[in-house]
């Protein structure tokens, strides 16, 4: 894929929210990652370009995919982590931003802790700022990719039932999903228990209706602040095990963001079942990543 | 499964195994019960009742206690969690539960107020750690939430060091912000009862029980520092027994339950600092027909839907009958009572159960 004009109308320059993008927006991303998966070589649409990667939150897997997204599009990345950064030597994150700045970054990636600190990179930054992950609030490429991942697999993004299941309180992944699903007109329901924010308790009503279901990865800390009162007791009642896989629609797909906690909210057997989606979600995380940097960067 | 013809007590009642037709047209049964003179009632609940096994056999076992209920006029019992070994896994809950006998999972693990028992696992009736409040609001808080899946009330034992009602509002509050259902053992106070009141008629979900105990003796009555009057929570006084008594009148106390909480003879024959706090109920809960209310509303409170629980089999008590309590002459392995010696108007003389008459 070489030429970049037939572009669809973007107005972003970054990302903080799903939340913030129109189905046309969605639609945008998704069709050109999709495009850029199709292509035989990715266009050097990025060459020349410096995207900094400021990941104050611990992370591998969303770091490395936009690593090797901007890559792969020809960019250099500079890359942050908390670990030798100056934040430990106490800079503070707005400070650290103006390095970033000074070194000549033309689009900052945000991983932190604290909700909002990509809307405060953006302030000190400009425009050019992308969440890639704040504290409990948002996660909104992780969102683009699973809407990546249904196109790709369902052929379509609308009139679908999706269930969302966990620890809704706390997912920012299930914030941005929901949000996006809802935008782009589908039904969804989330499952867990009331302690985590969910609407219903009751999965097995819900699981025979839904065309996806997507399992959220359960953090074991929860039971320690008793929003559960076991891992045994929460991967009985809401665990997508073999006998609940038996009851699933056969052309429903099963979604859930990585890392996954075998034998808590999923299985060996739904892991590898034919209508899982969850390899494909971390191969499309990186096309999707690919897309919004392009049309994000894009003047 | 057999049956019993009851007649000549009010309305003729046949019992067939479980079921009880009341104003029956049936003229015979595998056993007729003359039941003159007396009066029927469908059979009591008591929803609060220590049964201590498995792990405290010295004090009371579960047949001690069933057998201790049925003298007393109950054909069903709950059992609290806190018996020796708590119920606290799902084993537990299938040891204790019998017919008769409904099991009440502990909130918390070994009642120790830090972790939340696996309650949907447990499915039990209701949750209680009674014995202990519930200390951390934070998880008084999830319990409540979390208990709201299974629709089951957490029946929360308001005491600390006699102190009642800071955490009876704190559990309303909680109760009022989480959705959940609360329910308040042995409610003792007159500000109790207002508070209680009040949270009903802004439709919090909370229900609430009074013992027996705690309708008949005051402070006055621990002046000779007798374990029998030992209990928690403690006796209070004569005008908290009027604003009790009211709150059974108004609905504001749903239930009557016993707080049946058998010890060893040894435990509790001590100087008072020593005894442990609990005095048996179940076959002196008769002693409230003498209080001043009506009894279709005393009937009313010893037979409470509550815990999705309904009325099983009939209790036939003789109204008129004085008796003098004898603990000696009890079911029940627990001897101390603060009844014991006092003449009770009104005994009960059967309990028609499953085709089975228990006489006492």
């Amino acid at each position: 894929m070489d030429r970049l004009s037939d572009l669809p109308a973007w107005s972003h320059a970054g990302l903080l929210e799903a939340a913030a993008l129109s189905r046309e927006d969605i639609f945008s991303v998704v069709s050109l990652a999709l495009q850029l998966k199709s292509a035989e070589t990715p266009p050097p649409a990025l060459r020349g370009r410096r995207v900094a990667l400021l990941f104050v939150e611990p992370s591998t897997r969303t770091r490395l995919s936009f690593a090797r997204a901007v890559t792969a599009l020809g960019g250099e990345v500079i890359d942050f982590s908390a670990d030798s950064s100056s934040l430990k030597k106490g800079e503070g994150l707005k400070n650290t931003v103006r390095t970033v700045r000074g070194l000549g970054a033309d689009l900052i990636v945000v991983r932190h802790l604290s909700p909002g600190a990509a809307h405060h990179v953006r302030r000190v930054f400009g425009p050019h700022v992308i969440n890639a992950g704040d504290g409990g609030h948002a996660h909104p490429t992780q969102a683009l990719g699973d809407m990546t991942t249904l196109k790709e697999a369902l052929g379509r993004l609308d009139g679908l039932k999706v269930a969302i299941v966990g620890d809704i309180l706390h997912s920012r992944v299930a914030h941005s999903d929901i949000a996006a699903l809802r935008t782009l007109g589908n039904e969804v329901t989330t499952v867990g228990p009331p302690t985590l924010g969910a609407e219903t308790h009751r999965f097995d009503a819900v699981l025979p209706e839904v065309d996806v279901v997507m399992m959220l990865r359960l953090q074991l800390e929860r039971q320690g602040a008793n929003f559960i009162p076991s891992l045994g007791e929460y991967h009985r009642l809401f665990g997508l095990t073999p006998e609940r896989l038996r009851r699933l629609k056969p052309q429903a797909r099963i979604m859930a963001p990585g890392p996954v906690n075998p034998g808590v909210e999923i299985t060996e057997a739904a892991l590898t079942d034919e209508r899982s989606l969850i390899e494909t979600q971390v191969t499309n995380g990186v096309w999707a990543r690919m897309a919004l940097l392009i049309l994000c960067l894009r003047s | 499964m057999p049956s019993v013809l009851i007649k000549n007590a009010g309305v003729p009642i046949l019992v067939d195994g479980e079921r009880v037709e009341w104003d029956t047209k049936a003229t015979g049964a595998d056993t007729v019960l003359d039941a003159k003179g007396l009066t029927a009632t469908p059979g009591w609940i008591d929803h609060h009742c220590h049964v201590r096994e498995p792990g405290h056999e010295h004090k009371e076992t579960i047949e001690s206690a069933t057998a201790a209920a049925r003298a007393g006029g109950f054909t069903q019992i709950c059992a609290m969690a806190n018996s020796g070994q708590p119920i606290d896994t799902r084993p537990v809950v299938e040891y204790v539960r019998r017919p008769g006998v409904h099991p009440i999972g502990a909130v918390t693990r070994g009642l120790k107020g830090a972790q939340l028992t696996d309650m949907a696992t447990l499915d039990t009736i209701a949750f209680s750690d009674d014995g202990h409040a519930v200390n951390e609001p934070q998880v008084m808080r999830r319990a409540l939430e979390y208990s709201k899946m299974l629709d089951r009330p957490i029946i929360d034992h308001c005491d600390v060091a006699g102190d009642e009602e800071v955490l009876l509002a704190r559990d309303l509050e909680l109760a009022r912000q989480t959705g959940g259902r609360l329910h308040v053992a042995h409610v003792s106070t007159a500000r109790s009862v207002e508070l209680i009141r009040r949270a009903k008629s802004e439709g919090i979900r909370v229900t609430t029980e009074v013992t027996p105990h705690h309708l008949f003796f005051t402070r006055e009555d621990t002046k000779s520092f007798d374990p029998r009057f030992k209990m928690n929570p403690p006796l209070r006084t004569r005008e908290d027994i009027a604003a009790l008594i009211e709150g059974l009148r108004d609905g504001t106390i749903d239930a009557i339950a016993t707080d049946h909480a058998p010890h060893a003879v040894e435990e509790k024959d001590r100087e008072w600092d020593a005894a442990p706090p609990g005095v048996v109920g179940l076959e002196t809960a008769v002693a409230v027909f003498g209080l001043d209310l009506p009894q279709d509303m005393i009937v009313r409170a010893l037979t409470a839907p509550m815990f999705g629980l309904k009325p099983r089999g009939v209790t036939l008590l003789d109204p008129k009958a004085t008796w003098k309590v004898d603990p000696r002459a009890f079911k029940s392995r627990g001897r101390s009572t603060p009844f014991e010696g006092r003449t009770i108007k009104g005994k009960v003389r059967h309990v028609v159960l499953n085709g089975e008459v228990h006489s006492t």
